[in-house]
């Protein structure tokens, strides 16, 4: 089928391309339309209410919602997408086609993490706007680290949606992925500064060792898009760098991880 | 493609006991919130601020934004500073431990300090003031290049407000001590020391300061340029 109809696209290229359809018919594009234009009036009620800093009021606010907001929208959109696929029966009918099991989580997880960064430049696009006096190249910095954080979460959102397909405990799963690694670094320090109880105790070394092991399994998201960016603040270009490769990696680890699920199960 | 108000192939409709019904629960919702009546903002208690690390969980380790919400959130509690009745049942050493768990939370944000010089020590009840100066003078050092204004304030407020020229003095040398090496304080800052000993009146002491500080071209906030200029005229006015 994908053949017949685009005989000049490669399978990957043509899922992408597939990827970006549905989500345009989904309504997803005008909901996140709709979603930065309210963020947008929100931030500029709050900063005619702040007697001061007005404008890096409205900037903090807007990012977190942005950043807070586009996870979870993004998380939905591939978890119901990716299940539907799978319950309707169109990943059978797909497989059906000389397209590989490979092909296939590669090609959709190249189309969200598209998605991902259409939906970040449209944030960083009204960050922009709102943007302190010689804050904009930082502005532009926050907003390439949201997209990679984005892809993260697009990226472990299909593993868990391919691995559990159901709606609710593969959302459930992705947003504690998500929570688990934004507080990874605060959760680290407090496991490893324990107030009121002993260093020593096993429950306390128990713990320790349980968010160590975390540390080695999820990515540092609370690096990622950091507010004092948007607000204009310096940017180290090493971090951003760092981040970027971290993403990509991370997104290949999640692929890789849904394909050896994938590959055991019987479609 | 015309565009029509009403799809004509609308062939079903619902029945009208659903529709009476439905009527009849959407009055019930609107009478029970004319009932309940606007909420009043009245002065609830402020409570003590959460500690570091439970803000930075619940603000997913973000906590920028969170110190920006808490600002005004503490602003809410008191929105006509030193003259009407929420400030009497505030607890200063509340709105202080607040303050500096915002500044905590994000150390560049200015609005803690400003919060602290120029909202709260408009009480006129010289304990407050002191504690609102104090918190301001604590933190100064820390980061003279971005607080030298507030300490200015404070000195200001020390002497026309309090009434206390020697605590005025002291905040003006602590002003010299720190901003002495740094060419971005303006002079007359640091030298406030100086002008203050002149014995000038609070008036001119007033209109010294805020004056150079609109001046100074430093402010850039359109509120924050309202409120020192409506405090100029008020000033003036008495």
């Amino acid at each position: 089928m994908l053949q017949t109809f685009l005989p000049k696209l490669t399978p990957l290229s043509a899922l992408t391309r597939l990827t970006l359809i549905e989500a345009w018919r989904g309504r997803s594009a005008r909901l996140l339309l709709l979603f930065l234009a309210a963020v947008y009036a929100l931030g500029a009620f709050a900063a005619s209410m702040a007697v001061t800093e007005g404008a890096e009021t409205r900037l903090a606010l807007a990012a977190h919602l942005y950043r807070l907001g586009l996870v979870l929208a993004l998380a939905l959109i591939v978890v119901s997408s990716t299940v539907r696929d799978v319950e309707g029966g169109f990943f059978q009918v797909l497989l059906a086609f000389p397209l590989s099991r490979a092909q296939f989580v590669v090609g959709r997880q190249a189309g969200y993490m598209l998605l991902a960064v259409l939906a970040a430049a449209g944030a960083t696009g009204v960050m922009l706007s709102m943007a302190v006096p010689g804050g904009r190249t930082a502005v532009l910095a926050w907003g390439a680290s949201l997209a990679l954080e984005l892809c993260i979460v697009v990226a472990a959102a299909l593993f868990f949606s391919l691995g559990l397909r159901r709606v609710l405990p593969a959302y459930a799963g992705c947003c504690a992925f998500y929570l688990w690694a934004r507080l990874l670094d605060v959760a680290r320090f407090m496991a490893a500064h324990p107030v009121g109880q002993d260093g020593g105790s096993w429950d306390v070394v128990a713990g320790r060792a349980v968010f160590d092991l975390l540390g080695w399994l999820l990515p540092p998201l609370a690096s990622f898009a950091p507010s004092p960016w948007a607000l204009g603040g310096p940017v180290q270009g090493t971090q951003l760098a760092l981040q970027c490769g971290w993403a990509l990696w991370y997104a290949a680890l999640c692929a890789g991880a849904s394909l050896v699920d994938l590959y055991r199960r019987e479609v | 493609m015309r565009f029509r108000w009403r799809l004509a192939s609308a062939a079903r409709r619902a029945p009208a006991r659903v529709v009476a019904v439905f009527m009849l629960l959407l009055a019930g919702q609107v009478a029970l919130a004319l009932w309940r009546g606007v909420p009043e903002a009245g002065a609830q208690p402020l409570g003590r601020p959460p500690s570091l690390a439970a803000s930075r969980l619940m603000s997913l380790d973000d906590p920028v934004p969170l110190a920006r919400m808490l600002d005004l959130y503490l602003q809410a509690h008191d929105v006509q500073p030193g003259l009407s009745l929420p400030w009497r049942e505030l607890d200063y050493g509340e709105v202080v431990a607040w303050l500096e768990h915002i500044l905590q939370l994000d150390p560049q944000g200015q609005y803690p300090l400003l919060a602290a010089a120029r909202l709260y020590t408009q009480v006129p009840d010289t304990q407050r003031q002191r504690l609102m100066t104090d918190f301001v003078a604590r933190h100064y050092p820390q980061d003279p290049l971005r607080r030298w204004r507030w300490m200015a304030h404070v000195a200001y407020v020390a002497k026309v407000q309090m009434k206390d020229p020697e605590l005025a003095l002291r905040y003006a040398a602590e002003l010299r001590r720190h901003a002495e090496h740094l060419p971005q304080v303006p002079a007359w800052a640091r030298q406030m020391e100086i002008f203050l000993r002149m014995g000038q009146n609070d008036l001119d002491t007033a209109r010294a300061l805020l004056g150079a500080l609109l001046a100074s071209g430093q402010i850039h906030d359109d509120n924050e340029l309202r409120f020192l200029t409506q405090t100029l005229k008020e000033l003036e006015q008495k």
